[in-house]
């Protein structure tokens, strides 16, 4: 049965995805438009280029649809599967992306109209990215999941497979290494120095 | 203080401008091409169909108690296999009330046969 789209956008993730397992493409589009934003973002924050961060969503997205016949209910959160496919499929590609040249990770578009708060903005947003691009990958997964898009400290540890205590420790050392990495810059961001 | 370190509000702020100005960009074209994946999967494997798959044992098993009644009953059934072979001194006298002492009683009597015979 399918229901109004209305009805089916109050549904749990592991309801939709069990239902379109079922044949609901209703309950599918569902579950696409409530998950491709945040694994987008993360993709996008990743691999600084919206091509390739589509690609790997779409793949994640392909790989939730071929394992719904399978999903039981309640043992783990479609979200925190998905994320945790689209991290994995983002590392891989950076990993092959390190032997061609890393270096030429494209800068964010500022073309924006000319407020100076925005470059300000857009300068800090970059700084930030850049050096969490610096950081090792569990910790700067670890910052970005929990501090970009807002993940508790348990849903990381369920998307990066370990421990909280391990998320709070890599958490603390990619914060403190961020820190460091942009204190030098504190005027460029427009940090007052302080006395 | 070191100047050459962020505090955790200065971070914390960074982090704001970073949340406030990631756009997140998802076409409806991109959906729908998710959505063409979507339909393309559920053609190749075809929708769950109930199957009735429930065993007789399975039902027996459910009806006595599941899987702990099995267990208590095959212990139950080796105990009992095992003091009828080798049964243990202390039960002597309670196994030959169910032996070769029992006294047995005739109940087809040729008395008996004649009366059934008559009537």
């Amino acid at each position: 049965m399918t229901l109004a789209l209305d009805e089916t956008s109050q549904l749990s993730d592991d309801v939709l995805l069990v239902r379109y397992g079922n044949g609901d493409l209703t309950a599918a589009r569902v579950l696409a438009a409530r998950l491709t934003p945040r694994l987008m973002g993360y993709a996008v924050r990743v691999l600084h280029d919206q091509a390739e961060a589509e690609d790997v969503v779409q793949e994640t997205m392909l790989r939730l649809w071929k394992i719904a016949g399978e999903w039981r209910q309640g043992e783990a959160k479609v979200s925190t599967w998905a994320y945790r496919v689209t991290m994995n499929l983002c590392t891989d590609r950076l990993r092959k992306a390190r032997g061609v040249g890393m270096d030429e990770v494209p800068e964010p578009a500022d073309d924006s109209p000319s407020a100076e708060a925005q470059i300000q903005t857009s300068a800090r947003v970059a700084a930030l990215h850049s050096a969490l691009g610096d950081l090792p990958d569990r910790q700067a997964q670890a910052v970005g999941l929990r501090h970009l898009d807002g993940m508790t400290n348990p849903e990381i540890a369920a998307i990066m497979d370990v421990n909280v205590r391990a998320v709070e420790s890599l958490i603390a050392r990619g914060k403190r290494a961020l820190a460091a990495a942009l204190g030098s810059r504190r005027s460029e961001l427009g940090f007052e120095d302080e006395q | 203080m070191n100047n050459d370190i962020l505090n955790d509000d200065e971070l914390e702020s960074l982090f704001s401008d970073a949340q406030k100005s990631q756009p997140v960009i998802v076409s409806d074209v991109f959906l729908d091409r998710v959505m063409v994946q979507a339909q393309a999967e559920l053609a190749v494997a075809p929708p769950i169909v109930s199957k009735s798959n429930i065993s007789w044992l399975g039902l027996v098993r459910d009806a006595i108690g599941g899987w702990p009644a099995i267990g208590s009953l095959a212990t139950a059934a080796v105990v009992g296999v095992w003091i009828g072979i080798s049964p243990p001194s202390s039960l002597d006298g309670v196994v030959s009330l169910f032996g070769a002492d029992t006294e047995s009683f005739e109940f087809w009597t040729e008395d008996f046969a004649d009366s059934w015979a008559e009537g």
